[in-house]
């Protein structure tokens, strides 16, 4: 019998194991990773989509990048700028498309245009009014602190937000969470105290070229580290968009994954978002005196830092 | 004695002729007593003759297995020629009659198999379990999704199409061990009824089939108790009848042995390559019935209860869940003869279905419930006269369902949903099978069906033209009503052969929206409502049948088409004013399918072969997926053959084997990946673009009968599970890996089998 249950469970364990399949042959989709921000330049990130199975050098990463489209912008009040491509290093593959004069501002809406390839992709999307907000820190020892924001909340109408952190200590540009798009359901109208998530570690291409580990949770952050918040307010479309995309990573791997799940896209012609960000930004740290534990608010430049 | 001795001088003769009271034939064979030293019997002409003294005052007793027994008075003033007539017993058994038809096409549904005990168990074991549902996906026309037995898919049909009783119970995902076998225990089941769509309206029915286990009705004469030690679960059945046999009960248990591996696994498996390190599995199910007998009456008291839990997680900690599901009803249902032309059974009934999922996903906490529980009250009533075969009645039920309660275990509470269905539905039917001639008969019927909706029901509109719907308790939501006609019609061409065909249009007011890309009990029951019509059916079908006794032989050929209205895949909808409605995560769609059925039967002195083959193809159309066109559905299989043999080696030797081969199922897998927002994302591109590849394997079984003297019976069981250890997906998935280089990443496809080459053992004792 000791022979059959040994049997049994090797049976058990070797159930599962890589296959290799016949590539599907692919159209590549092209995919959009676009925002414009209240007050602050447009960027669009270009790239096109590649074969599921493979793997994936620094090289073929770098090639997914379209760096020969042209790319413009029209504001509600018929502005247009061409987008200007720009080398970043921060980002991978390092290039982006900014605009160098137009700047978002709350209340416009704006058209987004990308001719690559023979196709034209098109967005739509509005920077709505900026958040009511407050930034505080909360130490919580051990060397750690929490981040809260504070949401005066409109009330009667739906809002969505939307929010993402730079721990200057450990990141060169700004990280989203698994939790960072969320709507005001629960506290409409009210004033409402919400802790703060980091950027999460299964970040791939961020976590390459992180310089340094944060080995804390991620609804904490080191009291000796400053971070850098950037907190908006996001249309309903947008937030669809966010908030499928969010699901989507949470389940990304899991084979319970619903099978008509397909992630949200404002861009027609294409794939991925262009959202309009009405933004407020702050700084938080802390500082010894108990009576000064928060933050640089809206008036802190850190415009050059991400 | 007495008697005889006084009246020896002077005898008196009484004739007499017993009949049917029924047809009038003359019945041979009838006890007829006189005292308890004097009896004769009736001749082959029913005629009797008895001699009594001149004095004679009594009762004469006149009795057959198969007649009610009669008592008449005799005296001397009693007619020298008597005339007897005896009322035929009633058999009781509600659902179906024992007839006098001598042909071999007794009913007249087509797609219908009717499978007995013997049959059920006559497929290799797996991990020691028997299984009647291996038995029943053996069938032509019946597929099971994957791996197991669960998800059966029937003529193209969906999953949730297919309707499970068990005693009157009523089951939803019916099956233990994520689908690996059905919960039925094997014991105690007396026979299974299949019925591949056009289900007589009297009894319970999906869109695509019925099937419909019966237990036992009288005590094993062998033995009381049996025992079934496998190497998965171990099975005990008790049986019993009063001495009158008026009185019957069943009581079976199963339940899984794992914690056993799990325990031994700690000597011998380090615990990062252990399955049960970070997995845990229970399932167990208890059913039982009671009966008592009146004279012209079975009143009956049916149970079943299981579950299933099962906790995993991976070593990485990203992902952990705690799942159960599981089934539990009762039915008290009288059956009565009001005499032999004319029966009614009437239940009571209560079930519900529960599932969970608890789990861990990226430290973010998930809770997921679906619940549906039933209330039922049936009554049916049978009336044969002359040619005609009628049977009406009512079925009036009461549903309170939550198809979805998800929590995401956020901060807002925007990411929870809970959905609560209040719903009634009153059925009345009536169906009638007329025999126009000895070798024509039809079947038709028809079911009349209100559904109605109640609150509590809000619905946010979007817009103006959807404005908000909102009603309390129990105020009337929605209602549908629909007539669900059935026909079927039997030619028997001669003795041996037949010709069959059926046309049905059937409705289905519950619903299975199908959430996962691999079958599982997570798959969610929500019924009809405002946004959400009933899906229905219609069917077509055409045969060919024949069963040669003298030859041991049976076939049969059947085509059919379906065409579906209404059905309903789940697509998760996050547009954010949409999120609030549930019914607003449902594309709706139609569906087809058609192909044809083979089966050969052939029984050998020593054994029996069965092959069954079935074409078919499916597909869909909905109005959210693949640009509105037309597409394979995840059921769209288009060969499937199933070879079973049994053969006794000696008189205490039994083997069998059962090979499958089928082509594979579809599915979703993504097309292609993409960078964004810093990530790696899929995308899937078109629904059900990838078809497994093909599944087949091969399974053994032998039977050894000990010799014993402790018990009534001792068979010890092998019975190896994909002999030749093929790898049939189960699932695929694909997962990404970061590699130590920089900038290197791996995406792989990941094969989940659950059945490698499995060798197993159990002994079936009696006591």
């Amino acid at each position: 019998m000791k022979y059959l249950y040994t049997i049994l469970m090797i049976g058990l364990f070797a159930c599962s194991q890589e296959v290799e399949l016949d590539e599907m042959p692919i159209t590549p989709v092209v995919v959009v990773d676009g925002w414009i921000e209240h007050n602050r330049f447009a960027e669009v990130f270009l790239t096109k989509g590649f074969p599921v199975l493979a793997t994936y050098d620094s090289m073929f990463i770098f090639n997914t990048f379209l760096n020969d489209a042209k790319v413009e912008i029209t504001d509600s009040e018929g502005d247009t700028e061409i987008l200007t491509l720009y080398q970043d290093d921060k980002y991978f593959p390092p290039y982006v498309y900014r605009t160098i004069r137009m700047k978002g501002e709350s209340g416009r809406s704006y058209n987004l245009k990308v001719t690559t390839g023979g196709q034209t992709l098109r967005a739509e999307t509005v920077i709505p009014s900026l958040p009511q907000v407050t930034f505080s820190i909360e130490a919580v020892g051990d060397g750690k602190m929490n981040v809260l924001v504070e949401i005066t909340d409109p009330p009667g109408e739906e809002n969505f937000y939307f929010y993402r952190t730079r721990s200057l200590k450990n990141s060169l540009i700004f990280l989203t969470s698994m939790e960072s798009a969320f709507n005001d359901f629960s506290f409409d109208g009210e004033v409402f105290l919400k802790q703060l998530h980091k950027g999460v570690s299964e970040n791939l291409v961020n976590t390459i070229i992180t310089t340094q580990v944060d080995s804390l949770s991620d609804n904490e952050f080191s009291i000796n580290d400053t971070i850098l918040v950037r907190f908006s307010s996001v249309s309903p479309a947008s937030a669809g968009v966010l908030q499928s995309t969010f699901l989507h990573l949470q389940s990304r791997d899991n084979p319970f994954t619903i099978a008509t799940s397909q992630i949200e896209s404002n861009i027609v012609g294409g794939v991925g978002h262009f959202i309009g960000l009405g933004t407020v930004k702050g700084v938080v740290y802390h500082v010894s005196d108990p009576g000064l534990e928060v933050f640089e608010q809206n008036n802190h430049n850190f415009e050059t830092e991400d | 004695m007495a008697f005889l001795g006084s009246s020896a001088f002077a005898q008196h003769d009484f004739k007499g002729v017993v009949l049917d009271s029924l047809t009038k034939r003359r019945i041979e064979g009838v006890h007829v007593l006189v005292s308890k030293n004097y009896a004769r019997t009736t001749d082959a002409q029913g005629q009797f003759t008895i001699k009594v003294g001149q004095e004679f005052k009594g009762e004469l007793v006149f009795s057959h297995a198969a007649y009610e027994t009669k008592v008449v008075h005799l005296d001397m003033q009693s007619p020298g020629n008597m005339h007897v007539e005896l009322t035929p017993k009633v058999v009781l058994v509600d659902e179906f009659k024992l007839t006098s038809n001598q042909n071999n096409f007794q009913d007249n549904v087509s797609g219908m198999h009717r499978l007995s005990g013997a049959e059920l168990t006559q497929q290799p074991v797996l991990m020691g379990e028997q299984d009647i549902m291996r038995a029943v996906i053996a069938l032509p026309g019946v597929q099971s999704v994957n791996e197991g037995v669960a998800g059966l898919m029937v003529r193209g049909g969906a999953a949730g199409q297919n309707a499970f009783e068990f005693d009157g119970i009523e089951l939803l995902n019916p099956y233990h061990l994520i689908g690996t076998f059905s919960t039925f225990n094997p014991i105690l089941t007396e026979s299974v009824d299949i019925y591949k769509g056009s289900t007589p309206v009297h009894l319970s029915s999906k869109l695509s089939s019925s099937i419909i286990v019966k237990t036992k009705n009288k005590a094993d004469s062998l033995s009381k108790v049996n025992l079934n030690i496998g190497t998965l679960s171990s099975n005990l059945t008790i049986q019993g009848a009063s001495a009158n046999n008026r009185f019957y009960y069943s009581l079976g248990m199963r339940r899984t042995i794992l914690e056993l591996y799990k325990g031994l696994s700690e000597y011998i498996i380090p615990e990062k390559h252990s399955f049960f390190a970070n997995t845990s599995y229970l399932f167990y199910d208890v059913n039982g019935k009671l009966n008592y007998r009146f004279s012209k009456g079975l009143l009956s008291l049916s149970f079943y209860k299981g579950k299933d839990q099962f906790e995993t997680s991976d070593l990485t900690g990203n992902f952990q869940a705690d799942i159960e599901w599981g089934n539990q009803g009762a039915t008290l249902n009288y059956f009565h003869a009001h005499n032999a032309l004319f029966t009614s059974s009437h239940s009571l009934s209560y079930n519900d279905y529960g599932f969970s999922y608890k789990g861990d996903v990226l430290f973010r906490d998930v809770l997921f419930k679906s619940e549906y529980q039933r209330y039922n009250l049936k009554n049916s009533f049978n009336l044969i006269k002359n040619n005609h075969d009628i049977r009406f009645g009512s079925d009036l039920s009461f549903y309170s369902s939550t198809p979805q309660f998800l929590s995401l275990g956020i901060e807002s509470s925007s990411n929870t949903m809970n959905v609560d269905d209040r719903n009634s539905s009153i059925q009345l039917f009536v169906g009638d099978t007329y025999k126009l001639s000895s070798c024509f008969s039809i079947y038709a019927g028809a079911k009349m069906e209100l559904f109605s909706q109640f609150g509590p029901y809000d619905y946010f509109g979007a817009n103006e033209n959807e404005p908000n719907v909102n009603r309390g308790n129990w105020e009337h939501v929605k209602s549908y009503v629909t007539i669900s006609p059935v026909v079927h019609s039997t030619y028997l061409i001669n003795d041996v052969s037949a010709l069959k065909a059926s046309y049905s249009h059937s409705f289905q007011n519950f619903h299975l929206g199908g959430i996962a890309t691999i079958p599982l009990p997570a798959d969610i029951w929500l019924p009809s409502s405002r946004l959400i019509k009933p899906e229905s059916c219609h069917q077509l079908t055409a045969g060919y049948s024949m069963k040669n006794s003298d030859h041991q032989i049976e076939a049969s050929l059947e085509v059919y088409g379906r065409h579906y209205l209404n059905q309903l895949i789940f697509i998760p909808n996050l547009i954010a004013s949409e999120t609030a409605n549930f019914e607003d995560h449902l594309s709706k769609g139609i569906a087809q399918s058609a192909g044809f059925e083979l089966l050969i039967k052939k029984a050998f002195p020593r054994g029996n072969a069965q092959i069954a083959y079935t074409y078919s193809k499916a597909r869909s159309k909905y109005l959210d997926l693949n640009n509105k066109d037309w597409f394979d559905s995840k059921y769209d299989r288009p060969h499937d053959l199933n070879i079973t043999l049994s053969y006794d080696l000696s008189s205490r030797i039994s083997a069998s084997a059962n090979w499958v081969f089928a082509s594979g199922n579809k599915t979703t897998l993504p097309e292609q990946a993409y960078w964004r927002m810093g990530y790696l994302m899929m995308h899937n591109g078109e629904i059900n673009n990838f078809r497994y590849p093909a599944y087949h394997r091969l399974d053994l079984g032998v039977d050894f009968e000990l010799k014993t003297k402790r018990f009534k019976s001792s068979i010890l069981n092998f019975s190896i599970v994909n002999v030749y250890n093929r790898s049939n997906p189960y699932f695929l998935f694909f997962q990404s890996f970061l590699n130590e280089s920089k900038y290197q990443i791996d995406i792989k496809a990941t094969q989940v089998s659950l059945f490698p080459i499995l060798p197993s053992i159990s002994w079936r004792i009696k006591f």
